[in-house]
């Protein structure tokens, strides 16, 4: 599109050009008409040379916006949380405060997703004596953008405790040491923050959400990766569980039990940041 | 504003009425004075049209680097980033205490930034690599490396780094509150959890009140653990119009340990004199996306006055100072000439210049065991990751020499400043096998579990035309990590079934850590260069024979406009 330039100059002398003052007004015609042409039509050629766009020229949110939401609420999840499953079920848990669902008004050329998480696994080394056979248990958060798993993006946790497999056996040795054994429980090492960016170019108009989702299958003790173990059971000293009776336990004996995994979360959230 | 259109249609015969002449052009003229918007002007101006630099955001940038004190300034023999507790003066020191601190440097200044703002929304990214000495752990003589659980004997760390959490909460601090949701950690600073094993019973048949209802508590897990991490902290806090300070702020959450632990009877773990937390390199980004900023345009006039009751018509009255004024008005619109908000998507180029992303999976991963250089700070590049005789320098991330986590080609013919954002997922950090200063002596339980092996990370940038080994490094990005899972110790146990003490070959492989690598980094391309750029995520240990792994990793590279 072009400058605007005037239909009639109204020359002295000459009579008054009726259809060169409308034209002046408002026309149809490009180029013309100083009601007309600003009706959508002011390009580049209409600005001053001088002209930039100004921050108090941008609609809000529409060049950069940014969403964030999470929560603070600590949550332990407990892989025996999600009932008996199989180790290839695919389906995964979502994480409360871990996920976000935005709506982008417009395609925007960047949007950059973040994601935080204050995490700490109680994951055990699992190992058996006898055998000097050692395995440890899955445990796996994903992030899916969309319904979408992005491999690039799956984290595991660090090793946070080591546990003995002993078969159960009351009256044996006990496999499980307990917290009163000093040596099993080192999750206060492990308490790890997370957080993690990702570009995507392109974003479409319309929802998009971010999940991360946990995956705990129940453990196995299967340093041959057979798939046929069943789930863990070991010995545990009763007293690990037993409430003291004026300070003490009397007596002591093995109890069979099943061992998990956990995930304890702290404070945690999504966020997106647009480019239009 | 919306359309307008005349009121009436000029015909012959007509009386030319003032009033109605003025009805004619003084709508157009008013439009110019701050009321031209998005219905207004074309969208093709989004090709073209000039843009204040700070229209779509404006940033601030902070940033520290500090190198550590290493035992040796050598390649592959650096052994203790805390040489002798000692510290260069750009580190700065944690206080003991449970306040929320600012991390000040050597100067006296914090860690801080000051953004004026209209209504916005500021999205802040920080950066700080911690270590907690006492590495330097030979003062102890024998039995250094021995991981044991009391301080008075405190095995590889001076401070028992190996069994007590550094108990570290970073947070982002806004005009004074660090608000929960920006902590890195949890808000109960004495939170515990269980123990996740579950009897299979509830009955006992000799033991009275068995197997429950008690517990299996664990330890208290509200703050970060490992002695020594890379930390990035994100947020996006609105913000109302004014001043605002955004920090990165700091506190440390004394340990509590559990009364349930064999050899303590459980409480507060006390500070020792060497007990200190410094902080490293560190950045503190941010950046204002504007929503509702403030006034910052000058008004904008065009006159066509009204004519008056037997006004001559003229070509100096009708034309010179109504109808060509208003059309050079229209051909020369200057930015008072729009109203807030005029412009919308459609009407504006990209609010970056540049994005770029790689995104890696490799996996098992790659393992790498190249040496940093003399000094973490220099830039040395080797393009041999992994070897028997190790190279000596950064080495760029990749499986095997191939996908790299590198960006190529970005360009920064525009001047900009390019925010880096990395991450890395690292795990099993192992191996350095240093003897000990003392003794001289090396076995095999220190190859399993010492702590003291370390790996580190840094964004470095070059230009395309570069060889493979002449990269630019960041010194305020570098992030180190350490072997902080080390209890899988059992090279040596008592046999279950003899009695004997046997080797356990592998079970070192397990000493397994995930830990997230986050760097960032801001590169400052003001003036441009012509030459596009790569920029890569590199690392390498500080001594010979640790070795780590990288399992995925992806870096983002984002231009942005600068003034």
């Amino acid at each position: 599109m072009a400058t605007i330039t005037a239909a009639t100059t109204y020359p002295n002398g000459a009579a008054l050009s009726i259809a060169g003052h409308n034209a002046n007004i408002y026309t149809t015609a490009s180029g013309q008409g100083i009601l007309s042409e600003p009706n959508g039509g002011l390009s580049i050629n209409n600005l001053d040379p001088s002209f930039e766009v100004k921050d108090e020229h941008v609609m809000a949110e529409e060049a950069t916006f940014a969403r964030m939401n999470g929560t603070t609420f600590p949550v332990d999840v407990y892989n025996n949380a999600f009932g008996i499953r199989s180790d290839e079920d695919p389906g995964y848990v979502a994480i409360a405060g871990l996920c976000e669902r935005i709506y982008v008004p417009y395609t925007v050329a960047a949007g950059v997703w973040q994601w935080s998480f204050f995490v700490v696994p109680w994951r055990p080394f699992l190992y058996k004596l006898q055998t000097e056979e050692a395995d440890i248990p899955p445990m796996a958060i994903r992030v899916f953008i969309d319904g979408v798993e992005q491999p690039a993006f799956r984290r595991y946790f660090s090793v946070s405790a080591e546990t003995y497999v002993q078969p159960p056996d009351p009256t044996g040795d006990i496999a499980f040491l307990g917290v009163g054994g000093g040596d099993v429980n080192h999750e206060q090492i492990v308490p790890l923050w997370f957080d993690i960016s990702k570009l995507a170019t392109g974003v479409t108009r319309g929802f998009h959400e971010l999940s991360a989702k946990l995956y705990l299958p129940r453990i196995v003790f299967d340093p041959n990766s057979t798939g046929d173990e069943d789930e863990l059971e070991l010995g545990a000293n009763i007293t690990t569980f037993a409430a003291l009776v004026e300070g003490l336990v009397v007596g002591s004996e093995g109890v069979t039990s099943t061992l998990h995994t956990r995930v304890t979360f702290g404070t945690r959230n999504v966020r997106f940041v647009a480019f239009g | 504003m919306s359309y307008l259109f005349p009121k009436r249609v000029l015909r012959a015969g007509d009386v030319l009425d003032p009033s109605e002449l003025t009805e004619d052009i003084s709508p157009a003229a008013d439009r110019l004075g701050g009321r031209l918007n998005a219905h207004n002007i074309n969208d093709s101006i989004s090709t073209s049209v000039a843009v204040d630099p700070e229209a779509f955001y404006k940033y601030e940038h902070y940033y520290e680097g500090s190198r550590f004190v290493w035992t040796n300034s050598v390649a592959g023999n650096h052994i203790y980033p805390d040489e002798g507790g000692n510290t260069y003066t750009d580190a700065a020191l944690v206080q003991n205490n449970f306040e929320w601190q600012a991390i000040i440097d050597q100067n006296d200044v914090a860690m801080r930034r000051t953004i004026s703002t209209g209504t916005s929304v500021l999205w802040v990214n920080a950066f700080v690599q911690y270590l907690w000495h006492g590495f330097d752990r030979y003062a102890f003589g024998s039995g250094w490396f021995l991981p044991l659980p009391v301080r008075s004997r405190p095995g590889q760390h001076r401070n028992g780094a190996i069994t007590i959490p550094c108990g570290l909460k970073f947070a982002i601090r806004v005009d004074g509150a660090a608000s929960a949701e920006r902590i890195t950690g949890i808000d109960d600073a004495v939170y515990r959890s269980s123990i996740p094993i579950k009897p299979n019973r509830q009955r006992s048949d000799t033991v009275l009140i068995a197997p429950g209802p008690a517990d299996a508590r664990g330890e208290q897990i509200c703050s970060l653990g490992p002695p020594c991490l890379p930390i990035r902290v994100g947020a996006c806090v609105p913000v109302t119009p004014g001043d605002h300070v955004v920090e990165l702020v700091v506190r440390r959450v004394p340990f509590v340990r559990s009364k349930a632990r064999g050899d303590t009877v459980g409480g507060i773990i006390q500070y020792g004199p060497y007990d200190k937390i410094y902080l490293y390199s560190r950045q503190l980004n941010v950046i204002e996306l504007k929503a509702h900023p403030v006034d910052s345009v000058a008004a904008f006039e065009s006159s066509a006055p009204s004519f008056s009751e037997e006004e001559l018509l003229s070509q100096s009255s009708l034309y010179t100072t109504r109808v060509q004024s208003v059309i050079n008005d229209y051909n020369a619109v200057g930015e008072g000439a729009l109203q807030r908000g005029a412009l919308i998507n459609e009407h504006l180029p990209s609010a970056l210049l540049g994005a770029a992303t790689t995104e890696r999976e490799y996996g098992t991963g790659p393992t790498f065991n190249n040496w940093i250089p003399d000094l973490e700070t220099m830039d040395t590049v080797t393009t041999t990751a992994y070897a028997g005789a190790p190279g000596t320098g950064w080495t760029l991330i990749a499986n095997s020499g191939v996908d790299p986590i590198r960006i190529d080609n970005f360009s920064v013919s525009t001047a900009c400043k390019v925010l880096v954002l990395a991450n890395l997922q690292v795990r099993n950090i192992k191996g350095s096998g240093v003897a000990n200063p003392a003794t001289g002596q090396e076995t095999i339980d220190q190859r399993a579990s010492s702590i003291a092996d370390f790996a580190l990370f840094k964004i470095m940038w070059q230009l395309t035309t570069d060889s493979a080994t002449t990269w630019t490094g960041v010194d305020e990005s570098i992030g180190m990590v350490n072997n902080f899972v080390w209890w899988p110790k059992t090279p040596t146990q008592t046999d279950y079934d003899t009695g004997q003490v046997v080797a356990v070959e592998g079970a070192p492989e397990y000493g397994l850590e995930h830990v997230e690598v986050q760097l960032m980094a801001l590169l400052d391309f003001d003036p441009p260069s012509a030459t596009p750029i790569n920029i890569g995520v590199f690392g390498g240990v500080a001594t010979d024979g640790c070795t780590y792994e990288v399992g995925r990793g992806n870096i983002i590279a984002l231009a942005l406009r600068t003034p």
